[in-house]
């Protein structure tokens, strides 16, 4: 045979393979309002920059008449590729094949591309659409997952992992993306759950929909497991690259810098935070009116909202930014802010990216059920994240910081680096109300007008202690800083703060409450 | 900006109130209920194969009160504290639900009545009962089904 025909068989074999699961299985497919793997992977990627491996890949199946079978590509596609011109490693899975089902041949080309991911030391995208395990190669295919579960593991904190579910993401299969960094859902085509509606109901005989269930909107605003949700899987890939813009290729390296750039002027700093801590207001804006081009990637927006994490640029530097949101729940800190915080926190700081914190809150949620759920464990992440992060620590006390809600984020007592106070500060063990309740409780009770007496003491605790200069007098506070020059001593900060270098005890790992 | 005031609430801590949304999660918390620990529920739906007390007998948390086919397995249900079986609500070959009522006891006896109560130290105390159940509580402090 001549290297001609040669070729010309490798051209026709290819042709095959693309296919995919074929023509009835990508129309269904496309009924479900999903798009095909391969058009997935063409769509999140650089024009022209995929590169795929293993398209030859057979299955391993061989009881069940599965030998007969031919899955192309093992219902997996694998390969490198880049978003931005930045490298990363990918995988979709195709649920045109086989259902996308994981078989032995399917778990070894995804925990081969991201064994490479990890040696070239680049970010991890996984495109999750499957059935679940391939029942008819039993336990191969826990094997697969068990593998790639030890791989996410390995790689977490080394290169960035990025799931994506477009598709179902049931049983044992939602550990891998629940291991990854982010996870990305679709509305009305993720699910992600442990045990399906049917089961559920056979056991504890519940009757519930798969989309109440695991649904995107639930993982994005109930349990927390999703980062992003978009209304489309074209909307999601932009999230996507967005991210990655973000975000460093691995752990030894600093996220792409970009040209520096001005916020925008309709971010009015002064204007934003009302100065009576009783009234609300979006924080996001305050972030919006410090970081570069006025530019605010947020993270699990729809989830415990009381907080609000994402990225911004400042000198066209990737910064993390942490903030309590007055406009949800006052801006206290609770079981899922904590959670939610505290991951983040670990993220940034695995990933070089310095952390900005903008205090506003009265302290932690009340509740017997905040409490049963276990807020002293969770709250105690946050304390955990900060204490142990690294990376330049900044922190801005906009308004009230409260009892152990302000010792938890980035105070100077968890050795932050850089605390700044705005003059409408307020740094106490609580409210003025609270406090004069109980220090001046025998005036107040013993008073002719006991309501006078409590307005007039409420008064003099507040003139006293709602400031920042008692903190400051103290050097809890570094600066005080007015609204309108905290553009001009953050990126001051940030540029000091550049060549911080703090060595840490030996060890194997902390021992973080989970 | 971004600020709808009809979607503003009060919110109370701490003796100031704040103005501010809710979560979807806030609105929708139960208010916090003591358990109930002299009604027996099931924890599981299935079949009661056997019932193994009968109504003004007295038992206490190592008797087992019933068989419950769940999950394909003999479930034996225990109360976790003890006292007299005031109505049984179920019988034998009936097909349980979820949270369905299944037994009442009585009023609790002894230490657990005590702790409820808090009842003065004066009181006679009975003189073997209180140690078992008190370690028992410690172990196994919620209606349980063991499955064997």
């Amino acid at each position: 045979m001549s290297l001609k025909r040669k070729t010309q068989e490798l051209v026709e074999r290819r042709e095959q393979i693309l296919q995919g699961g074929g023509e009835t299985a990508i129309k269904k497919q496309q009924a479900m309002g999903k798009m095909t793997a391969r058009e997935r992977v063409i769509g999140l990627l650089d024009d022209d920059s995929f590169q795929e491996y293993d398209l030859f890949a057979q299955h391993e199946g061989r009881d069940f008449d599965m030998e007969k079978k031919e899955l192309p590509g093992d219902g997996v596609i694998t390969g490198t590729g880049k978003i931005y011109g930045s490298p990363l490693c990918i995988f979709a899975q195709d649920f045109t094949v086989a259902g996308g089902s994981l078989g032995l041949m399917h778990a070894r080309k995804i925990t081969k591309i991201m064994d490479h991911a990890l040696k070239l030391k680049v970010p991890l995208i996984g495109i999750n659409d499957s059935g679940g395990a391939r029942v008819q190669e039993g336990v191969n295919s826990l094997a697969g997952y068990g593998e790639i579960f030890y791989r996410n593991t390995l790689a977490s904190g080394v290169i960035p992992q990025i799931s994506v579910i477009l598709g179902p993401c049931a049983g044992g299969a939602v550990y891998s993306p629940a291991l990854t960094d982010f996870v990305f859902v679709v509305d009305k085509i993720s699910k992600m759950f442990i045990t399906g509606p049917e089961v559920i109901k056979t056991v504890l005989g519940e009757e519930i929909s798969m989309e109440e269930l695991g649904g995107a909107k639930i993982h994005s605003t109930v349990t927390g497991n999703a980062h992003f949700f978009a209304k489309s899987e074209q909307e999601c890939f932009e999230q996507i690259k967005t991210l990655i813009s973000y975000i460093p290729w691995n752990n030894s390296q600093k996220a792409k810098r970009l040209r520096p750039r001005n916020p925008k002027n309709s971010f009015r700093i002064d204007e934003i935070v009302p100065v009576d801590p009783k009234q609300p207001y979006d924080v996001r804006n305050v972030i919006r009116a410090i970081a570069d081009g006025s530019e605010f990637f947020e993270i699990q927006e729809l989830f415990a909202q009381n907080l609000v994490i994402g990225y911004g640029r400042m000198n066209g530097q990737t910064i993390g930014f942490v903030a309590n949101q007055p406009n949800y729940l006052a801006g206290v800190l609770d079981v899922d802010s904590s959670d939610k915080a505290a991951r983040f926190i670990r993220f940034c700081d695995a990933f070089n990216i310095p952390l900005i914190t903008l205090v506003d809150l009265p302290g932690y949620l009340p509740g017997v059920d905040q409490e049963h759920a276990g807020v002293i464990r969770h709250g105690a992440k946050v304390l955990y994240a900060y204490s142990e992060a690294t990376v330049p620590r900044i922190t801005v006390i906009l308004r009230k910081a409260y009892g152990g809600g302000y010792i938890a984020m980035n105070s100077r007592h968890l050795n932050a680096d850089i605390v700044f106070a705005w003059p409408s500060a307020e740094i106490a063990v609580m409210g003025p109300e609270g406090a004069a309740n109980i220090i001046f409780r025998k005036e107040i009770t013993t008073a002719e007008d006991p309501e006078k007496m409590r307005k007039q003491k409420i008064k003099e605790y507040k003139d006293k202690f709602a400031n920042p200069y008692v903190a400051a007098a103290k050097g809890y506070v570094d600066a005080v800083i007015a609204p309108g020059e905290t553009r001009k001593f953050l990126l001051h900060a940030l540029e000091v703060l550049e060549t911080k270098d703090v060595p840490r005890p030996q060890r194997k790992h902390g021992c973080i409450p989970l | 900006m971004d600020i709808d005031e009809k979607d503003m609430e009060i919110f109370s801590y701490e003796g100031t109130n704040y103005k501010t949304m809710l979560t979807d999660k806030f609105r929708k918390h139960k208010p916090y209920e003591p358990e109930d620990l002299t009604k027996i529920t099931a924890q599981i739906p299935g079949t009661m194969l056997k019932i193994l007390v009968r109504e003004g007998q007295q038992i206490n948390p190592t008797k087992c009160l019933f068989i419950l086919e769940a999950m394909k397995m003999k479930n034996k249900v225990y109360a976790s504290v003890s006292g007299r079986v005031k109505k049984i609500h179920i019988s034998e070959g009936q097909i349980v639900t979820k949270n369905q009522l299944l037994l009442e006891l009585g009023e609790p006896e002894s230490i657990f009545k005590k702790l409820l109560e808090k009842s003065p130290p004066k009181e006679p105390k009975a003189p073997k009962e209180p140690k078992l159940p008190k370690e028992r509580k410690k172990s196994k402090r919620f209606k349980r089904i063991l499955s064997r």
